[in-house]
């Protein structure tokens, strides 16, 4: 934990929500990533974050890792220069199912791997330009969202294609209208409300709204009769199913499109260029924070590094002291030929100091050298005094 | 690889561990130790230069001290003599100078111990290995002038005096060696010349004025 935290630097807030707040950071200095701190202390599902963050699927954010800081779960994912389709919606029936296709094949990789989003709703798609969503926060093990949630899934049930398959029908509904289709403003009135869903004629709502034509609500019916049904057995098939649907409703579409339809695509284009470029601009300008303390901040990160290297250095330094004073200790000998030298110096000094001895004929024979004092010296000296 | 270095370096800490043993009994003065460590460190490897060296200088301290205190110090100075040998062999290049001090030393305590020896291979050897060797010099004149070869004994200690005018023993001794001769005018100059060389010399001084005063009583008992 503390080596990611460690690793994360630069966090400014993207957006806060109820139940977590996301910051768009940089991982080891240079990498953008997206870091969502959950505000409840709770535990991490360890399997599923070692699943999403060991596998890569299309159009998918890549998680990098998770952990908790204070008992707080937060994940580290790849960052996308996006908008999230919540703020795109209502689009362009084309663009609508062109994106919807491209989650479906998302969605079926996903089901593939033996796994499942969990939670499909507008929020939870991110758009990057016309025909590039990305779906986040993948692997949710409750409900999800309850406007976007399959009518078993409030029953307690876990994810499933089928349950996949009713989500996705709401969500493209969602993009094509901007509200959900099941609507309510308390947990059981939108329970209420998807549990009728059959009740609901979705062409006729959405000709009501007024937006779509005639052809585009017909090449979209197919799909209501698929995926928008109460009991999971009466949704298509898989996804391949809905692909083809998807496929047969685009071609449809394209087909019929006039030039206002083309204008109305452009325009939304544009406006989803201009909103990721406000967006990133609010983030860029936003102050930098410390969701994990200072400690954990860009100074910290540098710190740490820096602490790091300080450590390897130190270390490093040590070594290299405590063998240059083994070594020295080895070679600190008083050297033999400095002692050497010593003792001969002192030896000639001894001998310089000592008085010399007369030599005489009569005593050379009884003592010719040898250590004298200067009693002994005297006492030659006044013998020959008495000589002489 | 660090390890390994650590290894190593204690391997080679312990194997000099006797010589540097020896190495510092010998620098403070504990000779018995320092030959028992040094001779250990020979056990090992004798033909380690330091270790005979640090020998040889053991010896050499020992033999020195005893001649301080006036012990007999003649058999130290064969044994640091025998090992400054052995180290000439290891090592011709070194410690020539302490070999020929040795020598000297060796050729004072066998006159010590018999006056009629014959020393002067001993100092012509020490003077071999150190031209510069004063005290070498010194010695073999006075050797020379007690076998009453005056000349010869003079000449060396007029060289040394030329050579090395600080060496006081010399002015003492060729003073000497005129005194005898019963120059007593050339004795004077040449303790006088000591005692401007050293002034603080109290042999010196007493000599000049010995030689002085017989000058003066001789002027004295020529013009009675």
């Amino acid at each position: 934990m503390t080596s990611l935290l460690g690793r994360i630097s630069e966090c400014h807030k993207i957006q806060s929500g109820g139940e977590a707040v996301v910051y768009r950071a940089k991982l080891d200095g240079n990498i953008l990533v997206a870091l969502k701190s959950y505000k409840e202390i709770r535990p991490l599902n360890a399997d599923l974050l070692s699943f999403f963050s060991s596998h890569q699927f299309p159009n998918v954010v890549k998680l990098f890792g998770a952990d908790l800081f204070k008992g707080r779960p937060f994940t580290i994912s790849e960052y996308i220069r996006s908008v999230s389709s919540l703020d795109m919606s209502p689009m362009p029936p084309l663009v609508a199912v062109r994106l919807l296709r491209e989650i479906t094949v998302s969605v079926s990789a996903l089901y593939a791997a033996g796994s499942f989003h969990g939670d499909l709703s507008p929020e939870n798609v991110l758009i990057k330009d016309y025909s590039s969503p990305y779906l986040v926060d993948c692997g949710i093990k409750g409900m999800g969202t309850p406007h976007f949630a399959a009518p078993e899934r409030f029953q307690g049930a876990g994810p499933s294609a089928k349950s996949e398959l009713f989500s996705l029908g709401a969500v493209l509904y969602f993009w094509l209208t901007g509200e959900p289709l099941c609507g309510g403003s308390t947990f059981e009135a939108i329970e209420t409300s998807v549990f009728k869903v059959e009740s609901l004629d979705v062409t006729l709502l959405l000709h009501g709204k007024g937006r779509l034509r005639p052809e585009v609500l017909n090449a979209l019916d197919p799909l209501w009769q698929g995926l928008l049904r109460r009991l999971p057995e009466n949704r298509f098939e898989d996804f391949e199913e809905l692909d083809e649907r998807l496929e047969i409703a685009e071609k449809c579409i394209a087909s019929e499109q006039a030039e206002k339809d083309l204008e109305e695509q452009e325009f939304w284009k544009a406006e989803l260029k201009s909103k990721i470029v406000e967006r990133e601009t609010r983030i860029d300008a936003s102050p930098e924070e410390f969701p994990f303390g200072k400690r954990c901040g860009t100074k910290s990160f540098v710190r740490d590094r820096f602490a790091r290297w300080m450590l390897v250095c130190l270390f490093g330094l040590v070594l290299i002291v405590s063998v240059l004073v083994v070594i020295f200790l080895i070679n600190d000998q008083p050297q033999v030929e400095d002692v050497g030298k010593s003792m001969l110096e002192s030896s000639r000094h001894l001998q310089m100091e000592e008085e010399p001895r007369s030599v005489n004929s009569e005593k050379a024979s009884g003592s010719i050298m040898g250590i004298i004092s200067d009693e002994d010296s005297l006492s030659e000296d006044e013998e020959r005094k008495e000589i002489k | 690889m660090i390890p390994l270095l650590a290894c190593a370096l204690f391997f080679v800490s312990c194997g000099k561990s006797s010589e540097r043993l020896g190495n510092e009994a010998l620098r403070v003065g504990d000779f018995d130790r320092a030959i028992k460590k040094f001779a250990e460190a020979l056990d090992e490897s004798p033909a380690d230069r330091d270790a005979r060296y640090g020998l040889a200088l053991s010896y050499f301290g020992k033999a020195e001290a005893a001649e301080k205190i006036n012990q007999r110090s003649l058999d130290l100075w064969t044994k640091a003599e025998s090992e400054f040998r052995i180290l000439s062999k290891i090592d011709n290049s070194a410690a020539k100078k302490m070999h020929s001090t040795v020598l000297f030393y060796l050729a004072r305590a066998t006159i010590a111990k018999d006056p009629q020896a014959k020393v002067l291979g001993i100092l012509d050897e020490s003077i071999a290995l150190d031209s510069s060797n004063a005290f070498s010099f010194n010695l073999k004149a006075l050797v020379l002038q007690g076998m009453g070869e005056v000349d010869e004994a003079k000449a060396i200690f007029i060289r040394i005096l030329s050579e090395y005018p600080d060496f006081a023993p010399a002015y003492s001794n060729l003073g000497n060696l005129y005194w005898e001769a019963g120059q007593i005018e050339d004795a004077w100059d040449i303790w006088s010349m000591g005692v401007i060389q050293f002034p603080k010399n109290r042999h010196l001084k007493y000599w000049t004025k010995v030689a002085e005063d017989s000058l003066k009583n001789r002027v004295l008992e020529e013009g009675k």
